[in-house]
């Protein structure tokens, strides 16, 4: 990363969220069946703006904003290939797009067990420049892509606290609203004190349970994964879609 | 060329110990099995490898177990002389198809695999030479695998189903795959050379001419601290060896980012799938 291509740019407020390149990344499925896709690698669509912005990306330590459905394609993907194999490989190829079109110039293969392969097309060798920042791109894009797929943690903890909390006081407490308006309104501070102190109970006791909770949803998860039936797969997708950030 | 023999290869004596078959009861047989062979992935780890090939173009050829096994079963000096394979290049497919018969050997010798066969370590040394001799010509072992193309009986097709599902072999298999791709690129590429240079060109200089297809670097990085380089000589002559070298190095450094990131997320579900308590260590089932 010692060339510098890049010009320094202001800083918009925007770029804190990461950069987002969805529409370029695409998952290769194949459709084998009715519901049933096989997942044969990903594959990055560039061409010399994206080329730029990633580069813009890498100077300024921006990550790259990866969706919910794209992460849980990948997590798939990584861990498992249609017919319950350990998905032996994860395939990446960067595709670049000139004057029409485009052709396929980088491909890794990473295994989990540290069986890494990079591939590069020959005559992309002839432009030094050029070569450097797409494989550098290629890397980068990778790189994130791997480094996002750690569950971090699948309870929001907080969000879930709050609202059970406020469920819990508002069906206790509703009922006995016009009364307590009635007597003395400064009495609804009760209730949001309540509401807090429950909170605080709720995210001690879900603190503790999490690890248990969790281990029940990525089982669940797991065998959706590795049953043979579509729907029992996509209802797994899904669940984990919804629960990792 | 750099030789890409797979280290598991070694590690004949070193087999794991602790993945021996125990279920952990509240989970399903195929949640468990799962959970067993990404245990054994991580087990088997002993080093990083980052190899960088160039290629005269980048195909995307999909990995099909069956389609690999099938093409890889086959090769022997006569098949490769018949598939018109250039000499030079014939070791190495022959030392592909050792690995295979290799991977499967050391199945039928491990007693916690499905596959074990006790009859193979009682079995005459001769038969064991691919265990033990690293020198054995492919013509003087007996092949133990399952034969794809001319099945004698349907056992023998359920037998070579079987072996692709299995995880270990798989992966061994996708590997070995992806250095015949290469191979037959490269193949290609050096018979077309061939045929373009006038007269009889000695297989040297015919290698230094095709510039493609082959892995020029390879870096390992073992877990104990220690880094292996290693570069083809045909490195030394290409027209863009900085070049090459740098994108090497920095393929080397994202690889290892790269790869941290698939094992942290392996190791964290494992963890968490099986996990009992969050102070507590993890259960033995």
């Amino acid at each position: 990363m010692g060339h510098n291509f890049y010009r320094q740019h202001s800083q918009k407020a925007s770029d804190r969220d990461g950069l987002n390149l969805e529409p370029y990344i695409k998952v290769d499925k194949e459709k084998i069946a009715r519901k049933r896709f096989l997942i044969h690698g990903i594959r990055f669509n560039l061409d010399k703006d994206i080329l730029q912005k990633i580069q813009q990306a890498q100077h300024t330590g921006r990550h790259l904003h990866i969706s919910r459905e794209l992460l849980t394609d990948l997590r798939y993907y990584a861990l498992l290939e249609e017919d319950n194999h350990l998905q032996s490989g994860l395939t990446f190829c960067t595709y670049y797009l000139r004057s029409g079109s485009e052709e396929a110039l980088l491909r890794s293969v990473i295994s989990a067990d540290g069986d890494i392969f990079h591939q590069i097309k020959s005559d992309c060798l002839e432009r030094p420049n050029f070569c450097r920042r797409i494989a550098s791109a290629h890397y980068w894009l990778i790189e994130q892509l791997m480094s996002q797929l750690r569950l971090r943690t699948l309870l929001r903890l907080n969000q879930l606290s709050w609202g059970l909390s406020l469920l819990i006081v508002a069906a206790t407490v509703i009922p006995f609203l016009w009364p307590l308006m009635a007597a003395n309104p400064w009495l609804l501070l009760a209730p949001v004190v309540m509401c807090w102190l429950l909170q605080v109970v709720l995210k001690r006791l879900l603190r503790l349970l999490s690890p248990t909770i969790t281990r029940w949803a990525l089982r669940r998860v797991l065998s959706g994964w590795l049953s043979r039936k579509p729907l029992q797969k996509n209802i797994a997708k899904g669940i984990l879609a919804w629960l990792a950030p | 060329m750099i030789d890409t023999r797979t280290r598991k290869g070694k590690e004949i004596t070193n087999l794991p110990e602790s993945n021996s078959k125990h279920f952990t009861p509240g989970l399903g047989r195929n949640l468990n099995d799962f959970l067993q062979s990404l245990g054994e992935v991580l087990i088997d780890i002993t080093a990083l490898e980052v190899n960088t090939m160039v290629v005269e173009r980048i195909t995307g050829d999909k990995f099909i177990a069956w389609e690999a096994y099938r093409d890889i079963y086959p090769i022997s000096r006569q098949y490769l002389e018949q598939q018109e394979i250039h000499e030079s290049l014939r070791d190495r497919y022959i030392d592909l198809r050792k690995t295979m018969e290799l991977e499967y050997t050391l199945l039928l010798s491990d007693p916690k695999s499905e596959f074990y066969d006790q009859s193979i370590l009682d079995s005459a040394k001769e038969d064991n030479q691919i265990l033990t001799n690293p020198t054995v010509e492919l013509h003087e072992m007996q092949t133990r695998l399952p034969d794809p193309i001319r099945p004698t009986s349907p056992e023998e097709i359920f037998k070579a189903q079987a072996l692709l599902h299995d995880y270990r072999f798989l992966r061994s298999l996708r590997k070995l795959s992806e250095l015949k791709a290469a191979l037959d690129s490269r193949n290609k590429a050096l018979l077309r050379k061939q045929d373009e240079l006038p007269g009889n060109v000695k297989p040297d200089v015919l290698h230094k001419a095709v510039t493609t297809d082959m892995i020029y670097a390879q870096t390992v990085l073992q877990l104990d601290g220690e880094v292996i380089n290693r570069y083809s000589q045909e490195i030394f002559d290409h027209p863009h060896r900085e070049m090459l070298l740098q994108i090497h190095r920095d393929g080397v450094i994202a690889g290892q980012k790269q790869w941290r990131g698939l094992l942290e997320f392996i190791i964290d579900l494992v963890q968490a799938t099986l996990q009992r308590g969050s102070s507590k260590p993890k259960g033995q089932g």
